[in-house]
C-alpha cells in the first residue's frame, strides 16, 4: 500500500507494514480478547497516532497522553469499528482525544514552570526523536525552522481547519479517509482542506525567512 | 503580487493538485489555467503550501504505547451484579406490597361511597324509625319523596325542594314528565299498601286534597326530605288534615299502586311512611326481592372510577412483580453459578 506521494507506508511508518485485511484480523483477534493482536495495530500506528495529537496539540507531553488515552479508548470501544480503515477509525478516536484534552487545557490552563530548554535556553518545541537519523548541524537547524514555521502556522487555524489539513497534507490521507477520521462528509473536507491552505499560505509568506531556501522564494509570486 | 482569486476557484485549484476533480471540471480548469496568469500563480504557490506541509518532519512516538492488562480497569463479573439485581428485586416487591395496599384503600372506601349512595333507603329506614316512634299518632300518612310536580315547585318556591332537604339523595332531583296527581300519590298507594298487606284503614283517615298536599309539603318540608334527621320529641312532625278529593273517588274502588318499588314496609298505623317512587329514581331504588345486604353496591359511577385506578394499577403490579421475579431468577442463578 502506498501513498498519493508513491511512498509504502512502511518506509513512513517503518514498525511494521500492515495492509487492511491485516488490520481486520488483528481486530477480530483483539475483540475475541487477544490483546497481543491489537498492540501489533498499536505498534503499527502509534507513531502516526502521536504524529497528529503532536501536531493538533502543540505539546509533546499533552500529545503523548492523548495517545495514550486514544488507544486505551480504541481498545474499549473496538466494537464500535464497523469495518473499513481501521487508520481512518484510529485517527478519529485520536482526534477525538485531542479535543477532549484541549477542552481540559481550556478549563484547567497550566503554565509550565520550566519551559526552557537545558542548554541553549530554548523553549522545546522540537523533540530529539525528529525523523532524520544522522541530519548535520545545518540540516538540523533547517529542519527546526521548518517545523517551527509550519507548526506557528497550524497552530494559527482553526481547529478543524488544523485538523483536516494534518490529515490530508502532513499524515498523507485521502480525502475519503479524512472524512471517515473526522466524521464529516467529503464536501467539508474539500472546503476546509482549501481554506486551511488558503490561510496556510497567508502565513507561511510572513515566516518566509524561517522556511528552507528552496521553498521561501516559490511561496511568492 | 498576490494573486487574488475566488474561494470556488481556490476550492478547484486545492482538488485539482490532490488529483481529486472529475475529468470535465479538470479539463476547464486547465483551459482556465492557460488563459489566465493569476490562476496559474494561485496553483503554483498553493503546491508550495502543500510541499512544504509534506515535508514537515514526522514524530516517531517516544514510546510504547502498547496497552497492558494492567492498564485496563478490572472488568465486572457478571457476580458483581448480583447485589444490584437483589436490591432490584426486593425493591420490586415492597412496590408491589404498596401497590397492594393502595389498591385496597379505595375497596375499603367502597363501603362508604355505596353507603352514601343508599341513602334513600337509610332514609326509609330511619322514615320506618320516625314513624315507630310516632305510632301513637293516629293518622298514618304516606307521604312520597320526590314526587314530580311537588318537588318541582319546592324547588321553585323555597330553594330546597326535595334535594335539599333530603340529604343529598341523586334520585330526589329526577322530575317526571308526567306529573301524577298529589291526591292519587297519597291515597293510593296507601290503599294498595293496605290491601296488600291486608290491613284495615284506620277510622276516621282521609285522603289529603291537593293543595293540602302541597302546602303540607311546603309546611314539613324538613320532616318530609330530611327524615334521617330525628324528630326532637320523637314524634312526627304535625301533620294537617287531609281532605278527600272527589277524583280519588274512583280510585278507591280500584287503586292502581304506583310504589311497585317501594319496599314493602311494616303496617304503620301512626307515623308518616316516606316513600320514593320508582319512577322518579329507579336507579337507586333497590327492588323489593333486593337483599338489603346487596342494595349497597348500586353507586355505578364511584365504583367505574375505582375500577380505572384498580385497573392502573394492576397494570404496574404485573411490571412490579415481572421485575421481582426476573431480577431475583438472575440473582439467585448468578449466584449458584459462581458457587458452583
Amino acid at each position: 500500500m502506498r501513498t498519493r506521494r508513491g511512498q509504502s507506508l512502511d518506509t513512513i511508518y517503518p514498525v511494521i507494514y500492515h495492509n487492511l485485511v491485516n488490520d481486520l484480523q488483528l481486530v477480530q483477534y483483539a475483540l475475541q480478547g487477544d490483546l497481543d493482536a491489537f498492540n501489533r495495530l498499536v505498534l503499527a500506528y502509534q507513531d502516526m497516532a502521536y504524529n497528529l495529537a503532536y501536531r493538533i496539540l502543540s505539546d509533546a507531553d499533552a500529545a503523548e497522553d492523548a495517545t495514550q488515552t486514544a488507544f486505551l479508548s480504541a481498545y474499549r470501544n473496538l466494537r464500535s469499528f464497523r469495518g473499513g480503515s481501521f487508520r481512518a477509525w484510529l485517527l478519529r478516536v485520536v482526534t477525538n482525544a485531542c479535543y477532549d484534552e484541549l477542552r481540559r487545557q481550556q478549563r484547567h490552563p497550566v503554565t509550565a514552570l520550566e519551559p526552557v530548554h537545558e542548554e541553549d535556553d530554548d523553549e522545546i518545541e522540537s523533540p530529539s526523536w525528529l525523523a532524520d537519523e544522522s541530519p548535520s548541524p545545518e540540516q538540523q537547524i533547517e529542519t527546526r525552522e521548518l517545523e517551527r514555521a509550519i507548526q506557528n502556522c497550524l497552530d494559527q487555524l482553526p481547529l478543524d481547519f488544523r485538523t483536516v489539513v494534518i490529515m490530508v497534507d502532513i499524515q498523507g490521507l485521502d480525502y475519503q479517509e479524512a472524512s471517515l477520521a473526522i466524521g464529516k462528509p467529503l464536501g467539508t473536507v474539500k472546503s476546509r482542506l482549501a481554506r486551511a491552505r488558503l490561510r496556510l499560505r497567508d502565513c507561511l509568506e510572513h515566516l518566509a525567512e524561517l522556511l528552507p531556501a528552496n521553498l521561501r522564494l516559490d511561496l511568492r509570486e | 503580487m498576490r494573486t487574488q482569486i475566488s474561494p470556488r476557484d481556490w476550492q478547484l485549484l486545492s482538488e485539482y493538485v490532490d488529483h481529486q476533480l472529475e475529468d470535465g471540471v479538470r479539463t476547464r480548469l486547465e483551459q482556465r489555467l492557460e488563459r489566465e496568469p493569476e490562476l496559474q500563480a494561485a496553483l503554483e504557490s498553493l503546491r508550495r503550501v502543500r510541499a512544504v506541509l509534506r515535508s514537515a518532519p514526522a514524530y516517531r512516538a517516544p514510546r510504547s504505547f502498547a496497552i497492558t492488562p494492567q492498564m485496563l480497569p478490572a472488568r465486572r463479573s457478571a457476580f458483581s451484579w448480583v447485589p444490584a439485581l437483589g436490591v432490584t428485586s426486593v425493591l420490586a416487591a415492597m412496590l408491589l406490597v404498596v401497590s397492594f395496599l393502595l389498591q385496597w384503600v379505595p375497596a375499603a372506601s367502597a363501603p362508604m361511597a355505596a353507603k352514601e349512595v343508599s341513602a334513600p333507603a337509610e332514609m326509609a329506614e330511619m322514615a320506618v324509625a320516625v314513624t315507630g316512634a310516632a305510632e301513637q299518632a293516629p293518622t298514618p300518612v304516606i307521604v312520597y319523596w320526590g314526587g314530580p310536580r311537588v318537588v318541582q315547585q319546592d324547588m321553585g318556591r323555597g330553594g330546597m325542594g326535595g334535594v335539599g332537604g333530603g340529604g343529598g339523595a341523586p334520585g330526589m332531583t329526577v322530575f317526571l314528565p308526567t306529573p301524577l296527581p298529589a291526591v292519587q300519590k297519597l291515597a293510593q298507594p296507601t290503599e294498595a299498601y293496605m290491601q296488600t298487606e291486608n290491613i284495615q284503614p284506620v277510622p276516621g283517615e282521609q285522603v289529603e286534597t291537593p293543595a293540602a298536599v302541597e302546602e303540607e309539603n311546603y309546611a314539613t318540608e324538613g320532616a318530609l326530605l330530611a327524615p334521617a334527621e330525628p324528630q326532637p320529641e320523637g314524634t312526627p312532625a304535625p301533620l294537617p288534615e287531609a281532605t278527600e278529593i272527589p277524583m280519588a273517588a274512583p280510585s278507591e274502588a280500584a287503586p292502581t299502586p304506583v310504589m311497585e318499588g317501594v319496599p314493602a314496609l311494616p303496617p304503620q298505623p301512626g307515623g308518616p311512611i316516606l316513600g320514593i317512587s320508582k319512577a322518579v329514581s329507579p336507579t337507586f331504588l333497590p327492588s323489593e326481592t333486593t337483599p338489603p345486604s346487596q342494595r349497597v353496591d348500586t353507586g355505578e359511577p364511584r365504583v367505574s372510577a375505582a375500577r380505572v385506578a384498580l385497573s392502573g394499577l394492576s397494570l404496574v403490579q404485573v411490571v412490579l412483580a415481572a421485575v421481582a421475579v426476573l431480577t431475583g431468577l438472575v440473582a439467585l442463578i448468578l449466584y449458584f453459578s459462581r458457587k458452583s
